[in-house]
Parts: C-alpha cells; sequence; structure tokens
C-alpha cells in the first residue's frame, strides 16, 4: 500500500507524522531534497490534495530547516565547464570504497531520512544479484547487445554520473573546456588493467577509433558524434587526451560518460572485433574481474585487488540470469540473490516483509498523454488544453500506483537526476475543471453530438485511440481511466495495446496515418537518464524519416530552446534555458504529464552498507562495490 | 521397406522448405524486428540510439531488403548448413544451441526416464485391476495430473521445497558456490535437478498412465490372452509376455513425439528454473526477435518431428507382423 522505504523513514525520524498517507512522507520527502519554501510546500500539497492536517506535518518535518545547509539543487551539475572538479560542489572527499558508502546524497541532503549520517563499515561477503536480461554472450562493453552489468562492473568509463546526477571522475582524473567551450582536455589518472598492464592515452583513442570503425557492430557512434559528425580526437601525452568539439555541445559529456574504455594491448592487433575471444573472457580497469562465467547461468566477479579506487569492500559479485522477476522473487526469498529489481506489481508482497527493505525512486521522466501534432483535431490547441483540463491526474495515479505514484505537471521526473529542470514557478498547476473543458470545446464550435461524441465543424467524430505498448499493466488501466474521464467532455478514447516493437516501427514510417496513433501513452519525450536533451524526440530537425519527432511536434520556439540547450555549457544557463523549455511545453500543451511512475528495488538485509540513495536504478551500477554482507 | 524409407526421406526435403518459408513469413509478418528489440532494451538502459544508429542496424542485419530476398539469403546459407549469426548474441547459431541443447537433453532425458518408468506400470496395474480402490486412486491421480498446469505445478514445487523449506536450490542448473571435489559436484548437480525433473515428471506420468492403461485394457480382452490363460500359464507371464507387449505398440507411436520433447525441452519449465535450455532459449529468442535462431530451432524441430515419425512407423513395421509398407 505504501511507500515503505519512505514510510518507515518517517516513522523512526517524526513520529507525529501520520504516515498513514503515503502522499505526505513522498511529499517531505520531496520537499526536503528540493529546498522548497513554504508556498510551493503548500502548492504541491495541494496538487496532491492534502487535508490540512497532513500538510501541517509536512509543514512540521520540513520546518525552518530550509534556507540554510545545503547545495541547491542546481549545484549539483552534470553540465560541462564547470564540471571540471566533478565532486567539488556536493563532496569534499574522493569514493573510498574502504565500506564509506556516503557518497550519495543520503549523507549530504538532510532528508528528514537520515540518522546522523554515519554509515557503518564492514567488508566481505559475496553479494548474489540477478540480470532478467538474457546471457548474450558478449562482454566487450562497447559491442550492442553486451551485457549491461559488466560494463559497469569489469569496466570504467572516463567518467560516470553517480546516484545524485554528478558526475564523477573515472579514469579521468579531471577534465576541462577551452574558453568557448570547443576542446576538452581530458587528464587521465593512473590505473592497472586487470593482466596488469599500465591504462594510458592510447587506451582511449583505441576505444574511440574502434567505435568509429564502421566494421565494429556497436551502437555507441551517435555518442562521439555532434550533428552525424564525429567529433575529433588526439592524445596530447600519455595522460591527456584532447577532444575538439565543431560547436559547443552540452550534452556530449553524458554520450562520453556512457562510453567503456576497452585496452588497446588486447585488442589492437584483433582480426574480427565483433568475434574476438575477448567477448568471453574480459580485460577492464573497473573495480571487479571476471572469474568464472557459466553461459546463460552465471558470472562470478572476483574483486580486482589493484582497482585504482582501491579494493571493494565485498568479496565478489555474482550475477545470475534469470528468466523474469517472479523467477528473482523465488530466489531472493530462498536467499539466492540478495537483491533485485521490484516493479509495482511485484513490490506490495515485500512491504510487510522485515527481512527486507524496498527502495523507491521515480523514473527520470514521467508518464505522459502525447497527442500526434499531424492530427487534424488534435493539432487545435485547444483541443488539448481541454483534454488536460478533464484529466483528474490525483485520481488516475492513485488509483493506478495504487498511492505509490506522484503526480507529474512538469516535463521530467519531479525527483531524481534531471528534476532540477523543471520549472516548478513558472508551470501552473491545472487544476481538473470539467466544466471548463467543456466550455473551451463549445466556443471552439465543437459541437456534441447526439451520441454525446462531439464533432468538428468539418463533420470530424472526436473518436482517437490512445496507444501504449504491452509489459505494463499500469498502462493498460491508465488507457481505461482515461477513456472514462475524457468522454466527460465527448472525446471516444479507444484503448489500443500493441508490443513496442510495433510501436518502433509505426514511429519511423513517416506516412503513418495519425488516426492509427492520434495519442500516445507512454513516455514522451525520452530525455537522456542524466541529461535534459530532447532534441531527437522533439526538435522539428528530427520528424520521420530523419529522426524520431514521431509526434511531429513542430515549433520554432522548442527547436531555438533544445539547440540553446544544447549548446551552452553553463551548468546554470542551462537551467534557466530547460525551465523555459518546461514553461514552452506547457504552454503549447505538447503532452500532458500524468505522473512519475515509481520503481524499486528489494534489498535483503543480509545486504550491508547500502546508501540511503534517491535513486537506486543508478546506485546498483555504481555504488555495489561499497556494500558488504555479514558473514 | 527400403524404397519405402528413401522415398519418405525424399519427401523430407519439400515439406522442410514449406515449413521454412511458413516460418519465415510468420516472423516477418509479426511486428518489429532484432532492432527494435535493441532499441527497446536500449532505452530501458537509459540511453538512446539515434534514428541514424537504428538505419545502420536494420543494413547490418540486411533487413532493408524485400523480404523474398531476405528468404532466398538465409535459405542459400542454411541449405549448406549455414544459419547465420545470432543477432542477439553475435555467435554462429549453432555455437548458441551447441551450448544449450544438452542441457535440455539431461533434464527431458532424466524426466523421460522416470516418467515411464513410473507411469507405465502404474497403467498396467490400473488396468489389470479395473475398477479397484487402486485404480480408482490411480484414475483419480491422473486426472489431478493432467488438469494442473505445469506453471503452476512448478512455482508451488519452487514455493515449498525451495523457498518455505529450502530443500532445494530455486534456480538454475549448477551453484555458483561449489566446493572442490567430486562428491559435493554430484550432490550439487542432484539437487539442482531434482525439482524440475519433479515438474516434468508429475504431469507427465499422467499422461502416459492414461495411455498405457487404455492399451492395456483392450488387450486383455483378446482372445489371445484368454488362450493363455486357458493354456494354464502363470498370471504374470499372461500379463508381461503376453499382453504388456502388445500393448506397448501403441507407445510407439508417441516415439516421434518423444524425440522432439528430448531436444526441444519443455518451455515452461526452463523459463520457471531458469535452465540454460532449448526451450528457453527459444522464448528468449522470439523476444528478441532473433530471427536465425528461432528458424534454426524450428527447422530442427521440423525435421525431427519428421525423423521421429518415421522411425516410428519402421519400428511399427517391425514389431506388429500385420502392418506392411510397400
Amino acid at each position: 500500500m505504501t511507500n515503505v522505504a519512505i514510510e518507515r523513514r518517517v516513522q523512526e525520524e517524526d513520529q507525529q507524522v501520520q504516515p498513514g498517507d503515503e502522499r505526505v512522507g513522498q511529499l517531505i520527502d520531496q520537499a526536503t531534497r528540493l529546498r522548497w519554501n513554504r508556498r510551493q510546500i503548500l502548492k504541491r500539497a495541494a496538487v496532491l490534495g492534502l487535508s490540512a492536517p497532513a500538510i501541517s506535518a509536512v509543514l512540521a518535518a520540513c520546518g525552518g530547516g530550509d534556507d540554510d545547509d545545503e547545495p541547491s539543487p542546481t549545484a549539483t551539475t552534470a553540465a560541462p565547464a564547470d564540471s571540471t572538479e566533478a565532486p567539488d560542489d556536493s563532496e569534499d572527499e574522493e569514493p573510498s570504497p574502504e565500506g564509506d558508502a556516503t557518497e550519495s546524497s543520503g549523507g549530504e541532503e538532510p532528508t528528514p531520512t537520515t540518522s546522523g549520517g554515519e554509515q557503518p563499515t564492514g567488508s566481505g561477503g559475496i553479494i548474489n544479484m540477478n540480470t532478467t536480461l538474457g546471457d548474450s554472450g558478449i562482454a566487450n562493453p562497447i559491442l550492442t547487445s553486451s551485457i549491461s552489468l559488466m560494463e559497469y562492473y569489469v569496466f570504467n568509463r572516463l567518467m560516470i554520473y553517480d546516484d545524485t546526477g554528478t558526475l564523477q571522475p573515472e579514469l579521468a582524473e579531471d577534465w576541462t573546456y577551452s574558453d568557448d567551450n570547443l576542446e576538452l582536455t581530458i587528464s587521465l589518472r593512473e590505473a592497472l588493467w586487470h593482466d596488469g598492464e599500465s591504462f594510458n592515452a592510447d587506451d582511449v583513442i583505441f576505444t574511440f577509433e574502434t567505435i568509429a570503425d564502421e566494421n565494429t557492430d556497436t551502437t555507441q557512434r551517435s555518442k562521439l558524434q555532434i550533428n552525424g559528425e564525429f567529433v575529433t580526437w588526439e592524445a596530447i601525452d600519455d595522460r591527456t587526451i584532447k577532444i575538439t568539439t565543431p560547436e559547443p555541445f552540452a550534452p556530449f559529456l553524458f554520450g562520453l560518460q556512457d562510453i567503456e574504455i576497452i585496452p588497446e594491448h588486447v585488442l589492437g592487433q584483433s582480426s574480427d572485433i565483433n568475434t574476438d575471444a575477448f567477448n568471453r573472457a574480459p580485460i577492464g580497469t573497473g573495480p571487479y574481474r571476471l572469474g568464472e562465467w557459466q553461459s546463460d547461468q552465471f558470472f562470478r566477479l572476483e574483486p580486482f585487488e589493484d582497482y585504482w579506487g582501491g579494493r571493494p569492500a565485498n568479496d565478489g559479485i555474482t550475477v545470475f540470469f534469470h528468466a523474469d522477476t517472479e523467477v528473482g522473487s523465488a530466489a531472493l526469498d530462498s536467499g539466492d540473490i540478495d537483491l533485485m529489481f521490484a516493479p509495482p506489481e511485484l513490490q506490495p508482497r515485500y512491504e510487510d516483509n522485515p527481512d527486507v527493505r524496498i527502495y523507491n525512486y521515480v523514473y527520470y521522466t514521467p508518464i505522459t498523454l502525447a497527442f500526434n501534432f499531424n492530427h487534424p483535431i488534435l493539432k487545435d490547441q485547444v483541443v488539448r488544453e481541454a483534454i488536460r483540463l478533464a484529466i483528474d491526474k490525483v485520481s488516475l495515479t492513485e488509483t493506478v500506483t495504487r498511492g505509490r505514484g506522484i503526480v507529474a505537471n512538469n516535463q521530467y521526473a519531479d525527483t531524481g537526476p534531471l528534476d532540477r529542470y523543471n520549472d516548478y514557478d513558472g508551470v501552473p498547476v491545472i487544476d481538473f475543471n470539467v466544466e471548463e473543458a467543456n466550455r473551451m470545446l463549445d466556443e471552439a464550435g465543437y459541437t456534441m453530438g447526439d451520441d454525446n461524441i462531439r464533432v468538428s465543424p468539418d463533420g470530424d467524430k472526436f473518436s482517437f485511440n490512445v496507444i501504449t505498448y504491452s509489459g505494463f499493466e499500469e498502462y493498460i488501466n491508465d488507457q481505461v481511466i482515461l477513456q472514462e474521464m475524457l468522454a466527460e467532455i465527448g472525446i471516444e478514447l479507444t484503448p489500443q495495446v500493441v508490443d513496442y516493437s510495433t510501436l518502433e516501427s509505426m514511429w519511423a514510417d513517416p506516412n503513418d496515418d495519425p488516426a492509427n496513433r492520434a495519442m500516445e501513452l507512454e513516455e514522451y519525450p525520452h530525455p537522456f537518464e542524466f541529461d535534459p536533451d530532447v532534441y531527437n524526440e522533439l526538435h522539428s530537425d528530427n520528424l520521420p524519416p530523419n529522426g524520431l519527432n514521431y509526434m511531429w511536434v513542430a515549433d520554432d520556439e522548442i527547436d531555438r530552446l533544445i539547440n540553446e540547450g544544447r549548446t551552452t555549457t553553463d551548468p546554470d544557463e542551462r537551467v534557466e534555458i530547460y525551465k523555459e523549455l518546461d514553461r514552452r511545453r506547457h504552454e503549447l500543451c505538447v503532452v500532458v504529464p500524468l505522473y512519475n511512475a515509481v520503481d524499486g528495488w528489494v534489498v535483503s538485509n543480509r545486504l550491508q552498507g547500502v546508501a540511503d540513495t534517491p535513486y537506486f536504478r543508478r546506485y546498483v551500477l555504481y555504488g555495489m562495490k561499497d556494500c558488504w554482507k555479514e558473514a | 521397406m527400403t524404397a519405402y524409407i528413401i522415398r519418405r526421406l525424399l519427401w523430407m526435403i519439400p515439406i522442410l522448405i514449406g515449413v521454412s518459408i511458413i516460418c519465415f513469413a510468420l516472423l516477418k509478418q509479426a511486428p518489429g524486428d532484432p532492432v527494435s528489440a535493441i532499441v527497446a532494451s536500449s532505452r530501458d538502459s537509459g540511453s538512446q540510439m539515434t534514428q541514424a544508429d537504428r538505419d545502420n542496424l536494420r543494413e547490418q542485419y540486411g533487413l532493408n531488403n524485400p523480404v523474398w530476398v531476405q528468404y532466398y539469403d538465409w535459405a542459400s546459407l542454411a541449405i549448406r548448413g549455414n544459419f547465420g549469426d545470432s543477432t542477439r548474441s553475435n555467435q554462429p547459431v549453432w555455437d548458441v544451441i551447441k551450448t544449450r541443447l544438452p542441457n535440455t537433453v539431461k533434464l527431458a532425458g532424466v524426466s523421460l526416464l522416470f516418467t515411464l518408468a513410473i507411469a507405465l506400470p502404474l497403467g498396467i496395474i490400473s488396468a489389470v485391476k479395473q475398477y479397484s480402490k487402486l485404480d480408482y486412486f490411480l484414475t483419480f491421480f491422473n486426472f489431478v495430473g493432467i488438469s494442473i498446469p505445469q506453471f503452476w505445478l512448478g512455482l508451488m514445487l519452487v514455493y515449498i521445497f525451495a523457498v518455505e523449506l529450502g530443500w532445494f536450490p530455486s534456480t538454475g542448473m549448477q551453484g555458483a558456490y561449489v566446493e572442490d571435489g567430486t562428491w559435493p559436484l554430484i550432490k550439487d548437480r542432484f539437487m539442482h535437478y531434482v525439482l524440475p525433473v519433479a515438474s516434468i515428471t508429475l504431469v507427465g506420468i499422467a499422461g502416459y498412465m492414461r495411455f498405457q492403461r487404455a492399451a492395456m485394457l483392450e488387450v486383455i480382452r483378446q482372445d489371445y490372452i484368454r488362450t493363455a490363460r486357458a493354456k494354464g500359464l502363470s498370471e504374470r507371464v499372461v500379463i508381461f509376455k503376453h499382453a504388456w507387449r502388445n500393448a506397448l505398440i501403441p507407445i510407439i507411436t508417441l516415439m516421434g513425439y518423444i524425440f522432439v520433447i528430448l531436444v526441444e525441452g519443455s518451455v515452461v519449465v526452463e523459463n520457471i528454473f531458469s535452465w540454460p535450455g532449448m526451450g528457453q532459449l527459444a522464448v528468449l529468442s522470439l523476444n528478441q526477435r532473433d530471427y536465425p535462431v528461432i528458424m534454426a530451432i524450428v527447422l530442427l524441430s521440423a525435421t525431427l518431428i519428421l525423423i521421429g515419425t518415421l522411425l516410428s512407423d519402421i519400428v511399427y513395421a517391425i514389431v506388429d507382423p500385420r502392418i506392411r509398407y510397400d
């Protein structure tokens, strides 16, 4: 029923807040993290429909403490330029793997959740976990279909976003942009490959060259490209590389931090990198080296004693290949694994289980109702706005997510790595108002027919399909509820569920009839996980078949802001640009943000040293090396 | 007989070509392709693939060609035994199948052995002692066994014996932390076999037992059984020497089917127990639209069914002198 992790914290820390209403806990968490003032809290509380006693409980819990002491949401920055000493503004020490797991935000932000910040330390134990993505047999991280967890545990990147959205150094010790933001100079740290060879600039250059090579089976190329053209790179010396971009390009670092570095001394002579034996015997610079790998069953990782960041606190990680989360759930219950991803439908069965804890987080972009801008009726802004007014988001969210979701009003998720780019002040909260919606449609000349379905002056019926992709029961329930809500304003909605592949092929088809996809219920437009750029899905350069702006949104102002956001490297300026984009998106009613879905990981109490992280999705890739298990 | 076998073997060629065309067409008819599956998982991991990335991959997999060109390309290699590379793992299809086939043969083989060893005797007893309490009990057990869906039984076994009692591991074919030595190794493998074998066997028994009972009932009413009894043979000899041998003939018709089970495995059980076999591979490949692997699996099954039915027809003719192929 409730968000256990938060509720538990609330109970522990602040007994006077009734934990009965999970929204209270969520709001406290959110308000504290974002340093909201009283007015903002009240506004959000109103959106959530909280009762007066609940609101005062929230104010009491957040009371006073929100004007001092902690970094502003814009201080931990994801953009380049100022990120030369990436961890500087959130952290005063290098992540030390000796059990000090506080590099995530848990220790640094005075949420009512932590009891003093000091994490106990310890070491040992082998962590067991699973993946449901299957064993592709490919360990080389730059190849298509490589095994995702190996990319993070066996290899390093130059830098990596941590679970607070802060860029942390890995193989790059630091990085600086030239004054014109066209040259990125990266100095590399001393590190050893798992076979004992030293890492140097040649490895980075080799990695880039391999990715650029047409014969390499990789999907990483676009990460080294700006507008379809490769950037240029050169090694200045053994420990320095320089990347030159044709224009300032802010999302570049997101791409760069997603590229794992592979060893030149091992793969340099390879005749075919796609099938090289390296695929089964990877050598990286990461905290773990591959021990045993039983195809389709499991792989065992052992701590790399000479890891540049220090030996991991535990004695290894074993990852089992499970067919699905049900299999994983049985393995977790019988103690065979220590943690697993738990989709919302799986969480209730763990909420009263004293042996586990649930780490919830919101997916980084909200679930939205998106409109096809090519549709003859939906291209009328009045219709889109009326639909927005007619949706009771609060009750939709409550019903569908069983109290877990958080109502969305802005372009990105309300907590997590992108929320600093939301303009909470500038984007008004829309109050659910069916009468007003009907009035608007009447006024615009869309008359109600005898069958209670409106018709346009051209005689077109207000009968639309809303399409979503299969796999999420939640989305299907959303469709049904929206169908009922929009019937109130004379719109006949036909839910349709297709599998993701089908949807993807419809997107790419420039001749797709807008009536086939009048509306979509999904997460459109997708930003990058740690970068707000939505060029691929919202810029008019990318209308099909050139790109993936499959809802056909073409607006000069949006284009201008997206361009500006991509070419501006100052993090604070960037925040302002994306806030403006948030306002413009709202004004145009590009989509209706519905709610933020809450995912989670279930973690056994056997696993210790897990930081109180706001974003476990990332923590599991980044922080596992600091966790341990009691013998 | 030889001419008959040769004729049957030659017939397999057009049948297999037909199967491959139908399968290929169906796969192409199904929405999506390997690239869209890769797109979905990349989106899931917080990254994005641009349209250019997707176009490149489609070009690489030859997905932009007309369907008949794609079939021709596939078939011209397949006829030489090259089924291409898996799009999910970049490895040759046979390598992918080679690592999984033995796992399925082991699981299915052990299960089949247990199934037959238990089901056939029980079926005979049930028939010989028709309408006895034992017969009623076994018949009841039969209907329960036939009615229980395999996935439910598997999940229950996991829940009771792995999660609650902790006697057996819940998933996998082998443990990740086995002590050195032969004995711990054997114990580890044994423990991993128990639950999956039980799920297949318990459901399998029901079907075979029913089949054997019906066949046996028919035989023991024959005149030659009465004759055998009249000769004063012991009941034991009558049942096992005269009746059972004849009652086994219908079981032979199941042989073609058994062949396929051995190779294709149980899709349901392999997925519940994360058993790395062919059944699991089939599901994974379908989800990922791994065309080359799916085609290979379908053709393999088709071939085995054809060979299996041929074998059972031949054996039929051998054990039953009344049957002649000319």
